[in-house]
Parts: structure tokens; sequence; C-alpha cells
């Protein structure tokens, strides 16, 4: 659930009484439940409720707005404690497709197809 | 109009020592920060006609429970918050103060006692949207990081370089919260954060704050010209907006620096700028139109930042090695630039620099490209 800019297009979610980027009144709409990964990244310390390991992207909703999702299934390999590949071929990569979900209210999102 | 109207000067600065201070209260930390001010400025507690608190997660009433020991409770005192940028906003409301005639002389504070708030890392804010999602400010960074990289097929380990250099710049900082200065390797094998960020490419959790006395110029000899200031708030950022979080709003910051002063990067003889995480010093400085985007990353590799370069960045150490106390931080930024400009830096005086910039970002709100940037260029007065 979200909203979109009748007059703007920009996509907002959760959705806001008003367009973030020109200030009309927002329409609320359903986005699709799937998108491309713009940026990801491994956390590897713990927070409130969040294991060491996980991987936080950033996913562009296919016509909807960028959303921060943790990546599921959790720890796909053993976490990488050092610098020699950061960015690493069994991470989920940028322009991934990715469907999305909700799970204990925080969006996750799982890889449906091979990179683009 | 006088010829001083509308003009505002740095007439003192101070800072307290920066580190993780457990058994000191916050208000202890801006006294000393605000005493030194004062003291630097040659003002009394009855010169100050009105204070300007930079601070995140001070305690409610802190501002009065400084002022009140520093004699000057009875001046007016705004309580100002833009998350990291919180003590730069403060000092562009004083700044703005003192040009609007509003005030003669004001004290500008910014101050945060992380370590009684968080016993580790700073929580996402849970009421948040992206802080609900677990997005951690290491990991906001480190997502700009993973992105740019991407983009511009660029070498992780080039990133090392800027913690190297500012770690480097801060053995000469007496009052910086870290004191070591680890190579390339030792930073890349430290432990990982977020990818690609390693240990060492991130600022520690610090106490501490920093003081500045701002009036009209006086014509005393240490005064440093206040020559901008530009206080941008966020814009929508979205998976429709081109650009990386926090690079927009800086770049506006810096337009409007560039319509007041017709100064661009290219001019500025030393940088103080937002290097919480190191990503954040390369992005920061393509924004600020210093050099092209994509060439950001090799500028410390190159030596073009360092303190022997042609555009010294975070000369203090910044916020890798002086540490990051969210509101005091713009603060401290503001304080090296005046002691620079000065000729009052010790052992980590630069020649001669007549012009300093300081860049603050403050971030944390989900959906916009900053919480606000401010920016801020000091200039010598001969």
């Amino acid at each position: 659930m979200g909203a979109r800019c009748p007059r703007c297009r920009f996509a907002t979610a959760p959705p806001t009484p008003r367009c973030p980027a020109c200030g009309t009144t927002n329409e609320e709409v359903l986005f699709p439940a799937s998108g491309v990964v713009w940026s990801v990244t491994q956390v590897m310390f713990a927070t409130p409720g969040a294991e060491p390991g996980r991987q936080i992207a950033y996913v562009d909703i296919v016509d909807g707005p960028r959303v921060v999702a943790t990546i599921r299934p959790a720890n796909m390999t053993r976490p990488d404690r050092t610098h020699a590949d950061p960015i690493r071929a069994d991470l989920i990569q940028i322009g991934q497709v990715v469907s999305i979900g909700v799970d204990d209210d925080r969006i996750v999102a799982r890889a449906t197809e091979a990179a683009n | 109009m006088t010829r001083n109207a509308n003009r505002a000067v740095i007439a003192g600065v101070g800072t307290s020592r920066f580190g993780r201070f457990v058994d000191i209260r916050i208000e202890t930390l801006a006294w000393q920060a605000a005493s030194e001010a004062m003291q630097t400025a040659g003002c009394d507690s009855g010169d100050i006609d009105a204070v300007y608190i930079g601070t995140v997660f001070g305690p409610s009433g802190l501002a009065s429970r400084i002022t009140r020991g520093l004699g000057i409770s009875s001046a007016p005192t705004f309580r100002l918050e833009a998350a990291c940028a919180s003590g730069t906003l403060a000092f562009h409301e004083g700044v703005g103060a003192i040009r609007a005639d509003r005030f003669e002389t004001v004290l500008v504070i910014g101050v945060e006692h992380l370590s009684s708030v968080f016993s580790g890392a700073i929580v996402p804010e849970e009421s948040d949207t992206d802080g609900r999602g677990g997005l951690v400010l290491p990991a906001l960074y480190a997502l700009q990081a993973t992105r740019y990289l991407h983009d511009h097929r660029g070498d992780s380990s080039l990133l090392a370089h800027v913690a190297h250099k500012n770690k480097t710049h801060g053995l000469l900082n007496e009052r910086a919260h870290l004191h070591s200065a680890p190579g390339v390797d030792e930073i890349l094998s430290s432990k990982m954060i977020a990818s690609p960020l390693t240990l060492l490419q991130c600022c520690p959790m610090t106490d501490g704050a920093a003081a500045a006395v701002v009036r009209r110029p006086s014509g005393a000899a240490n005064e440093v010209s206040v020559a901008a200031t530009s206080y941008q708030t966020g814009h929508a950022w979205g998976s429709s907006t081109p650009g990386y979080w926090g690079s927009a709003c800086i770049r506006r910051a810096m337009d409007d620096i560039t319509d007041q002063t017709r100064l661009t990067a290219h001019d500025i003889d030393l940088f103080e700028v937002h290097d919480a995480f190191t990503i954040g010093e390369v992005l920061t400085l393509e924004a600020l139109g210093l050099c092209p985007a994509g060439d950001g990353l090799s500028l410390a590799a190159d030596g073009v930042t360092w303190r022997t370069g042609t555009s010294p960045v975070n000369v203090s150490g910044g916020l890798l090695s002086r540490g990051h106390p969210l509101g005091a931080t713009g603060v401290a930024q503001i304080a090296e630039a005046f002691w620079q400009l000065n000729n009052s830096a010790g052992d980590r005086q630069l020649q001669h620099p007549t012009n300093a910039l300081v860049e603050t970002m403050g971030g944390g709100a989900s959906g916009l490209d900053g919480n606000a940037a401010v920016v801020a260029v000091l200039e010598r007065i001969d």
C-alpha cells in the first residue's frame, strides 16, 4: 500500500497525505509486489531484532517507490568478516529482480530470477 | 547602512576533548566548550544576547541547564535539531540572527553525550519507515558505497585511503577521540561493519561539545568572517530521482553558497566535511564540485586531499578521528576552520589559508535526500 501523486507521479510508501516531491494531494494505490535491487549491503553487527549477516537492500518497486528491504533467505552463506571480496558473488546483486513481501512488519525481498 | 551591517564574524571558539566520557555530564562538556569560546572572544556572560544549541539526543531541559551554568539563563535560548547537521544548523541560525540585526552577540553550542544514550551503535528510529526496516546509519552509507562502486566500476580499497588520510591527520589533533593511524591494509582487514565499509572506515561513538561566539565585526585581531552559510532541507528521493542519497542536498547548499559568494570548491583553501563514513567524504567532495562524478574516489589515494595536497580535507582528523558527537560535530568543524584561519591550529596549522569550507550532512528520515545539509564558508580578515 502506498500513494502516487496524480500530478508528478512520484510514488510513496507508506502513503502520505501530500506528495513529498510537489505537495499535491496524494492518491492511495497498490504497488506491484516486485522490484529491482538498486543497492545492497551486508550488515555484520546485531541490532534489536536483527542478526549479524543480514542483507539490507534498496529495492525500486516496479513503477513504485524505493523501499528498504531485508533479503531472504538470510545468511545464504557464512557471513564474510573480511574485506577480501566486499561485494560478494553470493550476495544479491544490483539489478536483481526480487519479489516483495512483509514479514513481522518488515519488508522482505526474495530473488526471483537471474540478474539482468 | 553602516559598513558592518549584515556581516557576522566568529570572535572565538572552543571545544571539549572528544571521547567516551561516561562520568562527565553533558552540560559539563558544553560548559567547557562555551567557556573557551567566550574567553577567546573576550566576552563576558552579560555580552551574550542569545544562545543557539544544536543537539540530537540531548535530554529535555538541557539548554536551560547549560545556560544556567554559564550565567546566561536570561538570554533567549533556541534548541535546533537536524540529525548530524544540528550544530551547523545552530551556527547558521546564530549567524542569521546577527545578520538580521536581531542580536549583537550570540553563543552557538553543539553538544552530544552518546555514551549515556546508546551502549553500542545508534539504534535506527523505529518510528521511521526505513528505520523500522533496519536501516542502521552504516548501512545507509554502505548502500551508497555499493551503488557508487557499481556505477563507476570503482575499487573499494580506495575508500580506505580516506580513512588512512584522516586518521593520520588526526594524530596532530590532541583533542581527537582516536589517535592511531592504521595503514590501508589494516583498515581493509578490520572487521566488516556493513559491506563494503569496515570498522576503521566508520566514525566512533563519541561524546563532546563545541562552541562559537558569533557577533558583528568589531575589528578585533582574531575575528574570522562568515562569508556565507546555507541550510538546505531534504527533497523527495526515490526510484524516480537520480543520484545518491545526500548528494543533491549538498549540491543545493553549495549552489547557494556560490550564488552568495561567487566562490566554487576550487577557490577553497581547506575543507572540513562530513566523513562519518569514508564514502561520505567521497560523495561530498563530488557534490561540492571539487571533481567530476566518479573522480572523488581516488582523491585521497592521489594525495589531493591530504594536508600537503592542493585541496586539504579534514586536517582536523575529521569525524573518523575526532569522533562524531552528532550535535557537536558541525561546531567542531567550525572551530577547526577558525583555528586554521587564525594561524592558531598548532602542530596541524596549514600555511596561510585564506578561506575554509565546512559541510555537515544530517540524515535518517526515509524518502528524502537528507534531513538537512549545511555548508558554511569562512574567511580570514586581513
